[in-house]
């Protein structure tokens, strides 16, 4: 018996994926923070301009801000009962996560583009 | 109390319900005593919470800032090397890390494997000591 009025299993799946993909995902983003700690402008760029630390950042913008906008729209509908409230909530995180891959892409265009 | 401020429906005096056990241990304090299991997984929820409302705005006006050039690097660099901005790196590091060595959990069990009650505490041991040493390995840079 489904009482829900939409099938979950999407979400299961792709909340799997993104997670398993991120495994490795995240341990580059932690190892970049590692290296850009202190790091200036100019070594800064030049880690960007790396090609495959381009593709890294944008890969992990792009696989993160998916799972992080899944994961607090559970949370919302698991702790925030209102209705207007839990929408208003989940449409922002993605808003913000939206504007935040956009960034990143702007940020590793602009790097490039003086390359 | 905010508890009702969240879920207006949620009923927090046990004798009005008609059955007093709840259906999940949604709330650890009046229900349920807090164990390892619930407390590892609800700091999981926090700690990817933080990241996504924190870690990564902060990490996204980061790459701004350096789009936007050497001054406006040099500015967003002195903010997190201050010590607030220290302390805010290191929070964040931890989280990115727990949840690392908690999601790796699950996706374990996605797989079936390691459901037994005493897996279950064992792994989350395990995990507890991974992030440990994960965070102790990306964090002496932040530190310094």
């Amino acid at each position: 018996m489904s009482t829900a009025d939409h099938s979950g299993l999407g979400h299961w799946k792709s909340q799997r994926l993104s997670s398993l993909l991120l495994v490795p995902l995240t341990l580059w983003l932690l190892w970049a923070g590692v290296a850009l700690t202190g790091a200036d402008y100019d070594s800064a760029v030049a880690f960007f301009r790396q090609p495959f630390h381009a593709a890294m950042a944008l890969l992990t913008a792009g696989i993160m801000v998916y799972h992080a906008q899944g994961g607090i729209a559970v949370v919302c509908e698991d702790y925030v009962a209102h209705p207007g409230l839990q929408s208003a909530l989940i449409w922002l995180t993605r808003l913000g996560c939206l504007v935040g891959f956009l960034a990143t892409v702007y940020t590793i265009y602009v790097v490039w583009q003086g390359s | 109390m905010w508890l009702q401020t969240l879920m207006p429906e949620a009923i927090t005096d046990v004798s009005k319900q008609p059955d007093p056990r709840p259906i999940s241990p949604f709330l650890i304090g009046p229900y349920y005593r807090p164990q390892l299991t619930s407390m590892l997984s609800i700091a999981s929820r926090l700690a990817g919470i933080f990241v996504t409302a924190l870690t990564m705005p902060v990490m996204f006006l980061y790459l701004l800032a350096l789009a936007g050039g050497p001054d406006s690097h040099a500015r967003f660099v002195t903010l997190l090397g201050s010590l607030p901005g220290k302390a805010f790196c290191l929070v964040s590091l931890l989280c990115l890390c727990y949840h690392l060595a908690n999601g790796i959990r699950h996706l374990v069990w996605d797989t079936g494997r390691a459901m037994s009650l005493k897996a279950i505490y064992g792994s989350g041991y395990l995990m507890l000591a991974g992030t440990c040493v994960l965070f102790a390995l990306v964090s002496w840079r932040a530190l310094a």
